[in-house]
């Protein structure tokens, strides 16, 4: 009966996880992994082995460079806006003022933003910034807007657009995880806080930062890979347009991959990508580790 | 003066409130309006909110297409499927990771954060070939396999920090009258642990409802298609039916919002535990 | 662990395994259907086509555009007449190329496939597409196929003509007497049209399906008999002294400002959902989108010409064709289907295909449709008029990677509208990508 010993009883829990990820996970991506050392991958009925070829040749692409700085905004801005947001809204749905129907109403008015398809925020969002959409209307208060002013088509501001649709999307995730851990974090902390004279600024910094510190790590983590990835969006509303000024590395493997239909760098890509969030992905374990000691 | 004091923060407050309410709720408005016009009236101007050819007749074309009721149906059958089977493995495993240190656990872990790092749209042709060996091809079953393994990487991470909260004590208090680990896992943690399901069980049904990429692939006929595809078929190549493309996505959005509502107590709970050790 | 709990264990593995297999099985039918087909393969070698046991696969995005069964009741009368079952695969216009490739490099492709002329070279090189000559398509049922070095691959059903449609309320309330049929009066139209404060023309430049180089851009310099391709049919735009000229028209627009805001972005949808709603006067768009516009009172015509431009007009078009895939086990079957949708059952019954083109103001590819428009708009029915005049030409199908050479081509339109590179720099550019995609 070895097998069911104390010893294999980890791995018997994990196994069908295992099982499902190595199937159906590790061997497609070490497949993608494979497609990007070779020329021709899939559509090709004989690839020809390049070795590094394909990896020379990205990174000399400007197009790609432009690819990455583009990303590099895109994630860091929504990121870091989801968090500033996320954690704002929570504190109003946490804060003493109002009543528990007040806070049951606003909480689900707040998380709207989350429970619709990609394409279908991108099409909303594209209906409401047409240059005869209703925002160019309700803005038009503004001397500097009118019913000619553009949005997703000013190449100096469509990243930006871009940034807020994402945000505007992504926050309820944070919001409602913040939120959970505010409940979390024991009362007598500000009372005590509050005799030594603290004032809500410092018990902010102080309690509610240090207190909530282990989640927002792990949800910008989280967050920070599926921004990454974020491609519907991006692709309904500009293409990547005007001009490339949104393209991000999701929009560049797809234009490589089902545009170009050239696999090969499609998955070189790729290949780069899961490389850097291998190393974020050590971060992260490590970072639990230490929150659970 | 600290009356007036709390009276003022209270105002800034409440307007906040609305503020964030309006930033998050205007443009959903904005998605019912369209949906009650007719399909010419929505590019307007001036845009109004609601104009003369206001009337149901998106929704009612939705509802009365039995091809589109399809869409709901199936995405009603493989988003409860995800979210059991996400859940059942993703509690097993997190089970481990929370209970037993062992050889390969920090490899384990990190293969779980970093396989969600490649980008879906290059994993598509591979992960497709796989299902079709496997016969799975335009199945419910390609598409409750692909969300589950999708979803389950979240699960564990925060099952994992669910169960850390819980004092190992419980665990092995079953174990000493003689339980097994196994039913310390079901009859114990497990339903104390509704919280956390709950949260990750909104997650993952948000997911399997709203995916598009893989449902696109992996499906072929009219009666395998999920909600997603049926609003992308609305936008044709010479003109696009905006009006019943906003009406299928307000209905598609409601039972996820009905879920939150029945469960919102839990996730807000499940969250926290969830979240605050992970 | 004990044997008990493994049981357990077991037993809740078991009780998962049976759900899925059942949810499994509810979506197996497909999978049967296509097991069936390979039988009847074997057991019928090919007897009289009243066998009942074969499925056609149809890969579209028609059904989603046609009045709601239309389709399938085609497919239900053919299967009536020959016991030949069509089976139609629709997925959403944007995605079937994603679909396509994937089904393609899967083994999961339809035995017919609808074709867009930016795929085709693609399609051809992946080998994805048959000859449909040598499967049996009568040639001479067909105005047209789409060949690739010599062979045809790809049969249109359906040409969708380019016109541009012209909202008269807003020339009129502008002060534009005649629609304007030459360039020079097209850009004093546009300036009468901005000065009174409405939006002239639209141009669509977005990049998420970049079709308006074709349908607007180039549309309106084939109008003028302006080329991508040289005498001998290489394409040369370097130093093109048409496209030139057509490029410097556009830019007069642009600083005019007379093209409609939020061109880098706009996709043809959009342009055309615009125009219905009467926010610009002069349009370019399929005449598939004609019934609706219901609201408006517009013409459809002709592109306006290069002011010293006498000949005939070349327009654009666009098409609904289809492809027998390669891989497809029933290519005779196949082509039959094909040879209905074109001729009917003997050849010479065009109903069919002139239902199509009536039902979407198309123009049937068959040589035996006539179709009978007097139900289609008004607007319709003269501008078929104008279209027998002249011909159509699309110089993008079946060039090589025509999907991204024209994303390129469009971002540097656009830059070149937006006045950071020259006319020169764009033709150039222009040239480099064709060059590049002709390897």
């Amino acid at each position: 009966m070895k097998l069911t010993g104390k010893k294999t009883a980890p791995y018997r829990y994990l196994a069908p996880t295992i099982i499902l990820m190595i199937v159906f996970m590790v061997i497609p991506i070490c497949m993608v992994i494979g497609y990007s050392f070779v020329d021709g991958a899939v559509v090709s009925q004989n690839p020809e082995f390049v070795g590094l070829e394909n990896y020379k040749t990205i990174f000399a692409d400007s197009e790609y460079i432009g690819a990455i700085s583009n990303t590099i905004i895109f994630v860091v801005v929504s990121v870091v806006a989801h968090l500033v947001l996320g954690m704002l809204f929570a504190m109003l749905l946490n804060s003493k003022y109002f009543g528990t129907r007040t806070k049951t109403i606003a909480r689900v008015v707040y998380i709207l933003p989350w429970v619709f398809t990609a394409s279908v925020v991108a099409i909303l969002w594209k209906l409401m910034l047409q240059p005869s959409g209703i925002v160019n209307y309700l803005l038009s208060v503004f001397p500097q807007i009118s019913q000619n002013t553009e949005w997703l088509s000013n190449r100096s501001i469509a990243l930006g657009v871009i940034c807020f649709i994402n945000i505007w999307c992504g926050y309820p995730f944070y919001m409602i995880s913040i939120l959970a851990g505010l409940q979390g974090i024991s009362g007598d902390l500000y009372e005590s806080a509050a005799i030594d004279g603290s004032t809500a600024t410092k018990s902010f910094l102080h309690i509610t930062i240090p207190q909530l510190k282990p989640i927002l790590i792990s949800i910008a983590m989280l967050d920070f890979i599926w921004t990454l990835q974020s491609f519907n969006v991006i692709w309904m509303l500009t293409g990547g347009g005007p001009v490339n000024s949104t393209e991000t590395l999701s929009i560049y493997i797809y234009k490589k991959a089902f545009q170009k239909v050239d696999y090969s760098m499609a998955a070189t890509a790729a290949t780069i990508l899961l490389v850097v969030c291998i190393f974020i992905a050590i971060f992260y374990v490590k970072q639990q580790k230490k929150v659970r000691e | 003066m600290v009356g007036s004091y709390k009276k003022t923060t209270k105002v800034i407050v409440s307007i906040l409130l609305v503020l964030g309410g309006l930033f998050s709720a205007f443009p959903i408005f904005w998605m019912i309006c369209s949906s009650l016009k007719a399909n010419s009236a929505i590019f307007a101007w001036p845009p109004k909110f609601f104009d003369k050819t206001a009337s149901l007749s998106s929704y009612i074309a939705v509802l009365t297409d039995s091809s589109k009721v399809r869409y709901f149906i199936n995405s009603y059958i493989v988003a409860v499927c995800v979210v059991l089977l996400t859940l059942f493995v993703g509690i097993l495993a997190a089970y481990a990771f929370s209970r037993f240190d062992f050889p390969g656990k920090g490899i384990f872990n990190s293969l779980i954060v970093s396989v969600q790092a490649i980008p879906p749209i290059v994993l598509l042709i591979p992960y497709m070939g796989l299902i079709v060996a496997m016969r799975l091809f335009n199945t419910y079953f390609a598409l409750i396999l692909t969300y589950l393994i999708t979803t389950l990487p979240y699960c564990i991470l925060m099952m994992t920090g669910y169960f850390n909260t819980l004092s190992r004590e419980l665990d092995e208090a079953v174990m000493i009258d003689g339980g097994s680990r196994w039913k310390a896992l079901w009859s114990v943690l497990v339903p104390i642990s509704i919280p956390g399901m709950v949260s990750v069980g909104m997650y993952t049904f948000m997911q399997a409802w709203n995916e598009y990429l893989f449902a696109l692939a992996l499906t072929q006929t009219n009666n395998m298609r999920t909600v997603p595809i049926g609003i992308n078929l609305l936008m044709g190549q010479h003109g696009y039916d905006w009006s019943q493309m906003m009406a299928m996505s307000v209905l598609g959005s409601i039972p996820v919002l009905i879920l939150f509502i029945f469960f919102q107590k839990y996730f807000i709970a499940g969250m926290s535990s969830g979240g605050v050790k992970g | 662990m004990k044997l008990s709990t493994i049981l357990k264990k077991g037993l809740a593995v078991g009780l998962m395994g049976i759900m899925v297999a059942s949810l499994a099985a509810c979506g197996g039918k497909e999978e049967g259907k296509t097991d069936a087909k390979t039988d009847a393969k074997t057991e019928d070698g090919g007897s009289d086509s009243k066998s009942s046991d074969v499925t056609l696969k149809f890969q579209q995005w028609w059904g989603a555009e046609l009045p709601e069964g239309y389709l399938d009741d085609i497919c239900a009368k053919y299967e009536e007449e020959t016991g030949v079952k069509v089976e139609l695969l629709t997925a959403p216009w944007a995605d079937t190329k994603t679909a396509i490739t994937a089904g393609a490099t899967n083994g999961t492709i339809a035995d017919i496939i609808s074709v867009d002329g930016a795929w085709l070279s693609e399609f051809v090189d992946m080998g994805v597409l048959t000859d449909v000559g040598a499967a049996g398509v009568d040639s001479s049922l067909a105005s047209d196929i789409w060949k690739v070095d010599g062979k045809g691959y790809v049969v249109p059903v359906l040409n969708f003509a380019y016109p541009m449609y012209v909202n008269m309320d807003i020339l009129k309330d502008s002060g534009v007497d005649a629609i304007p049929t030459t360039w020079t009066e097209l850009r004093d139209a546009c300036k009468k049209i901005t000065v009174a404060g409405n939006s002239a023309f639209a141009l669509n430049l977005g990049t998420t399906n970049a079709n308006g180089i074709q349908n607007v851009f180039m549309g309106t310099g084939w109008g003028s008999g302006i080329s991508l391709k040289d005498d001998s049919g290489a394409y040369k735009t370097k130093d093109n002294a048409g496209l030139a000229s057509l490029a410097e028209m556009f830019k007069g627009l642009y600083d005019d400002g007379s093209l409609y805001p939020g061109m880098s972005t706009l996709e043809e949808s959009e342009m055309t959902s615009n125009f219905a709603a009467g926010n610009c006067a002069f349009t370019v768009a399929s005449a598939a989108t004609m019934s609706q516009f219901t609201d408006i009172n517009f013409e459809a015509t002709t592109i306006p010409v290069k002011d010293d431009f006498k000949d005939k007009s070349g327009i654009c078009y666009a098409s609904w064709a289809v492809g027998i895939s390669d891989s497809c086990e029933n290519k005779e079957e196949a082509a039959k289907f094909i040879n209905y949708l074109l001729g009917g059952m003997d050849g010479k019954d065009g109903s069919a295909s002139a239902g199509l083109a009536a039902t979407m103001s198309a123009f049937p590819n068959s040589t035996v449709a006539e179709p009978d428009y007097s139900k289609a708009p008004k607007q319709f029915q003269a501008y078929y008029d104008l279209y027998k005049e002249n011909y159509v030409i699309n110089e993008f199908i079946g060039l090589p990677n025509a999907s991204d050479v024209m994303t390129s081509m469009t971002n540097d339109l656009t830059t070149y509208l937006e006045g950071d590179i020259d006319s020169a720099t764009l033709l150039t550019n222009w040239q480099g990508y064709l060059d590049e995609a002709g390897k």
